[in-house]
């Protein structure tokens, strides 16, 4: 009823019915278009945005090698070698043998974890200025890892 | 019959123009977002992707100073690092930093250099460098000590003379719980930490901090 009361009020503004039927057609045609590039954008995957792919690059660490008797393994998450990082913790973790004490040292900081069941260890160390060395050693029953070590930066926050 | 197809094409676009504006709208989080939050969320964007750019370090000591370069000698071979009017210049020293600027570095010096690399050539645009004594991180069994010098045997077999008379730190570990060591408890046969750089007058190898690892 309402509709009707609009259109003829366009009528009035001096619009017949061949042009209302038009715009009426252009309106379907156009919510058509519409409702197809909608589903072609989300329904098709090579239209959607990709994410942006960031390469880290990591150079291969630098390990001690093994010498007699060196049988714990040792392994680190998420620490690269000759990176940077704007925080003074950072935090060491990884895995070794289970209940290995794992030693880490760093220019200021020295901290000792212990690896529970599954030999995951954590844990926070405390970084200078500009260049840390750090290493990590696993011991356990008179037996020890490889050591680990690492450069990580600590940039300066002027 | 111009008249009508206009009016058509018209209608067409209209609808168009204001459904694809409704759909971008409805994608987004802030769909009810003012302009200026819309710059801030942009901003932000832009922000938190220049922070996730890989940044590089260089480090190494000075092998050559140019106008505003520096050729550097690092572990894997030289290096090249270019300095901007934007490049930051920072000295450590005994645990004390001080701003600084190109003009003060010495061939000879350490450094560690931050900033972009440029793929090609392998060269780096530094916007931030540190000139601090490096530091070498050794754990190892003592073979031999002598008057506070000893020799440290790493696990991965080189082995090192330390000076351990002027540590500022020694220590030992009980369980989990660090304490104080004396000079005697680094003896032949325990394994020992040594936090240590080489004394330039001397040339020998001087600890800072030294920990005997008891596990």
């Amino acid at each position: 009823m309402q509709s009707q009361q609009e259109i003829t009020k366009i009528a009035s503004l001096g619009m017949n019915k061949e042009q209302i039927i038009t715009v009426l057609i252009g309106l379907v045609v156009g919510a058509l278009l519409v409702a197809g590039y909608f589903a072609a954008k989300n329904f098709l995957p090579a239209l959607k945005p990709k994410p942006p792919t960031i390469i880290v690059t990591q150079p291969s660490p630098r390990q001690s090698e093994a010498t007699a008797g060196q049988t714990l393994p040792l392994t680190l998450i998420n620490l690269i070698d000759k990176s940077s990082t704007k925080s003074a913790d950072l935090v060491i973790s990884g895995q070794t043998a289970t209940g290995a004490a794992i030693f880490v040292f760093g220019n200021t900081d020295e901290k000792i974890a212990s690896a529970d069941a599954q030999g995951n260890f954590s844990g926070n160390l405390k970084l200078e200025d500009g260049e840390n060395e750090i290493t990590v050693t696993a011991f356990l029953d008179g037996k020890n890892s490889l050591t680990i070590r690492k450069n990580v930066t600590l940039e300066i926050n002027p | 019959m111009f008249k009508k197809i206009s009016l058509f094409l018209l209608s067409a676009f209209c609808f168009l123009l204001f459904g694809d504006l409704a759909i971008a709208a409805s994608s987004t989080p802030s769909a009810t977002a003012t302009p200026s939050a819309r710059a801030q969320e942009i901003l932000q964007r832009v922000l938190a992707k220049s922070a996730e750019t890989p940044r590089h370090t260089f480090l190494g000591k000075i092998k050559t100073l140019g106008t505003s370069s520096i050729v550097i000698a690092s572990p894997d071979g030289d290096k090249t690092i270019s300095t901007t009017n934007a490049t930051s210049f920072y000295r450590y020293r005994s645990g004390n930093r001080t701003e600084t600027n190109f003009s003060n570095l010495k061939v000879g010096d350490d450094l560690v250099a931050i900033g972009a690399v440029d793929p090609a050539s392998n060269q780096m645009t530094a916007f931030q460098i540190v000139a601090k004594v490096h530091r070498y991180n050794l754990i190892g069994i003592i073979e031999s000590a002598n008057n506070g010098i000893i020799s440290l045997k790493e696990f991965g077999g080189s082995v090192s003379q330390i000076d351990l008379n002027d540590a500022v730190t020694l220590k030992k570990n009980v369980g989990t719980i660090f304490s104080t060591a004396k000079l005697p408890d680094f003896k032949p046969g325990v394994v020992a930490a040594v936090i240590c750089y080489t004394n330039p007058t001397t040339s020998t190898l001087s600890s800072l901090r030294a920990t005997v690892v008891n596990y």
